[in-house]
């Protein structure tokens, strides 16, 4: 298998097919492990029982911004490569990300209250990441505005690498600027600076929301390809009269 | 039996709203994936019945 296969729907149709059973275990056991772990981790001193809120909001954050930057790779390989599954790939991935960004920003203000004393404020790092997912939200509009998916894949892979500027951004804006946000606790380069006893449930749980996205976007993935094939296929009927006559006899019937 | 959930103090209507928001929206992700997947499948199945094809079905 090489990436040029790939681009081949009915080889990708069957590899889904192989692989999916698999991910759905492996999913629900990462979910069970990391829901077990998350209640069974001890308070933090500060922050007491809500750092359990941190095992689905920094997953959801990270998945946030995985996707849209798995999107605009898509993007990259629709624009140069003209891959058949790029755009397919980047629209399945963007009702995805809006659910994941729309959690992050949710967990984050029911944690905010009881920690900072405020649902939201206007600082660098949360408000970058409500404009990811206003960007996502415009996306997905744009999706749905135009009829025809490959005339609309190009428009929207631009759109979707320049709102990729916004990636850096909301990675830095801690560090950039003075914000309520706290700094990076987990990816830094002198290491971690949470305790192993919370660290541990965080990244099982990070791998089960990662291991459920893959998941999801095979299959949405999947959904769009049949879209297109339906899509195909009734333009095709509608254009061939013998064909439309056996669509009307059919729907009559 | 001891509960499995721990005592969660005063904050854990915060902590419960997390949690069930998160299922929420993970299972509502599942349900319209799952919906969109059996409506794309039964309109293929129609237009197949319907003799239709795709065009790299042909000689098929």
């Amino acid at each position: 298998m090489n990436f040029y296969d790939l681009a081949n729907p009915t080889f990708f149709l069957n590899l889904v097919r192989r692989v999916l059973p698999w991910l759905v275990g492996i999913t629900l056991i990462l979910f069970a492990v990391g829901l077990y772990l998350s209640f069974a981790a001890p308070q933090d001193y500060q922050q007491g029982n809500t750092v359990r809120i941190m095992f689905i909001h920094v997953p959801s954050a990270w998945l946030g911004m995985f996707c849209y930057a798995m999107m605009a790779m898509s993007s990259i390989g629709s624009l140069v490569w003209r891959h058949p599954l790029a755009d397919v790939s980047a629209k399945a991935a963007a009702p995805l990300g809006a659910c994941f960004t729309f959690l992050a920003l949710f967990t984050g203000a029911v944690w905010g209250q009881p920690m900072w004393g405020t649902w939201w404020v206007w600082d660098a790092r949360l408000t970058s990441f409500l404009v990811l997912f206003i960007m996502y939200l415009g996306i997905i509009a744009l999706w749905k505005t135009m009829d025809d998916p490959n005339k609309a894949a190009r428009p929207i892979a631009i759109l979707t690498l320049v709102g990729a500027l916004n990636l850096p951004i909301i990675k830095f804006s801690v560090d950039w600027w003075n914000t309520l946000h706290q700094p990076a606790s987990v990816f830094r380069m002198d290491g971690p600076t949470i305790h192993p006893s919370l660290l541990t449930p965080l990244m099982v749980m990070a791998l089960a929301f990662t291991f459920f996205f893959i998941m999801m976007h095979l299959m949405s993935m999947r959904n769009e390809i049949y879209r297109r094939r339906i899509r195909a296929m009734r333009m095709r009927a509608a254009a061939a009269p013998s064909a439309r006559a056996t669509v009307a006899s059919a729907k009559n019937a | 039996m001891e509960s499995f959930l721990p005592d969660l103090g005063r904050h854990a209507g915060f902590v419960i709203a997390a949690y069930v928001v998160a299922t929420l929206v993970i299972g509502g992700i599942v349900l319209f994936v799952r919906a969109d997947q059996k409506k794309q499948e039964k309109d293929l199945q129609e237009l197949e019945a319907m003799g239709l094809r795709r065009r790299s079905q042909k000689k098929g």
